[in-house]
């Protein structure tokens, strides 16, 4: 039987791809208690890179918040790993942490990272309201311009 | 009874670097339930100097996972004197935050940061095995390479 968040995932006509596995000496997620640390997403998209640049400068705030939207996704996916497949095992998205790669002088960190936002409310209602922080830092892995990491609670 | 960890400190050759004091009102430390939250801390080296310079500019690649390395090494040191001197407690590295000191260009953050990865697998086994996020900063606090706060659980 398909669980509640996979019916409104399927409304939302939103497909939730297999997590990306790290290449080096750390997992994607660590289960402490019923919470769950999430390693820090990047916008990969179908097993590739996107959203690469630096905003404020080749990268716009609309650009950027789909770039903040494709992290949300892969903190769905890893959350979903980490709930053996059972999303309704969700109870709260307890934080977020939005870094965005962005020059100096930029200040509109907050509506790019509600594109990561605005998503988990979606698939998740109350329980995907969250605490978070959204900063700008001078560079990221891969040249990405956004990268998120989060905590989840879980039954 | 000997300490497994103490014991495979010993294995790997490894001297713990001294632990760092914060010089202000905020703690190395702090204990919640059975997490240990730990200060970011910076490469201190075994004679208590720090590695500093920014990695891809001042310091290269490989300079900059052995930054990373003295970084987890600190990182060890707090634990062990937060508990009491029993690093046996620790059940599992839970999140790295990792920050690189480098320029607007610089992509090569996870190749940093997998120094401090790999040596908390080497010291810990798949305990030491985390979630993490990995960034870059424009500059860190006195000029350091790199700065990593972690939560640890631990029994």
């Amino acid at each position: 039987m398909a669980g509640k968040i996979d019916a409104r995932l399927a409304e939302l006509g939103i497909e939730i791809a297999t997590p990306a596995v790290p290449q080096a000496n750390y997992v994607p997620y660590v289960i402490s208690g019923n919470l769950v640390y999430i390693s820090g997403q990047v916008p990969v998209v179908d097993g590739e890179v996107k959203f690469k640049g630096k905003v404020g400068d080749d990268v716009n705030v609309e650009t950027a918040a789909q770039a903040a939207r494709a992290c949300a996704l892969n903190i769905v996916a890893q959350v979903k790993a980490a709930c053996d497949g059972d999303l309704d095992r969700v109870k709260r998205c307890i934080r977020l942490g939005g870094f965005i790669n962005a020059t100096p002088d930029f200040t509109d960190q907050p509506p790019v990272i509600n594109g990561a936002s605005d998503l988990l409310v979606d698939i998740f209602g109350d329980a995907g309201r969250h605490a978070r922080f959204a900063v700008g830092a001078g560079s990221l892995p891969l040249g990405v311009a956004v990268e998120i990491d989060a905590v989840f609670e879980i039954s | 009874m000997t300490s497994k960890i103490e014991t495979r400190l010993a294995e790997l050759g490894i001297t713990l670097p001294p632990v760092f004091a914060p010089a202000a009102n905020y703690l190395g430390a702090q204990i919640n339930g059975n997490l240990l939250y730990i200060s970011g801390q910076g490469p201190v080296k075994q004679d208590g100097s720090l590695v500093t310079g920014r990695v891809g500019t001042d310091l290269t690649v490989e300079e900059g996972y052995e930054a990373a390395r003295h970084t987890a090494l600190e990182l060890v040191s707090q634990t062990r004197q937060a508990l009491d001197g029993d690093l046996d407690l620790v059940t599992r590295w839970v999140k790295l935050f990792a920050m690189v000191n480098c320029g607007p260009d610089f992509t090569q953050q996870p190749q940093v940061i997998n120094g401090a990865s790999d040596v908390l697998v080497e010291i810990f086994g798949d305990a030491g095995r985390h979630a993490r996020s990995a960034v870059g900063m424009s500059s860190l606090p006195v000029g350091i390479s790199v700065e990593i706060e972690a939560i640890v659980e631990f029994d």
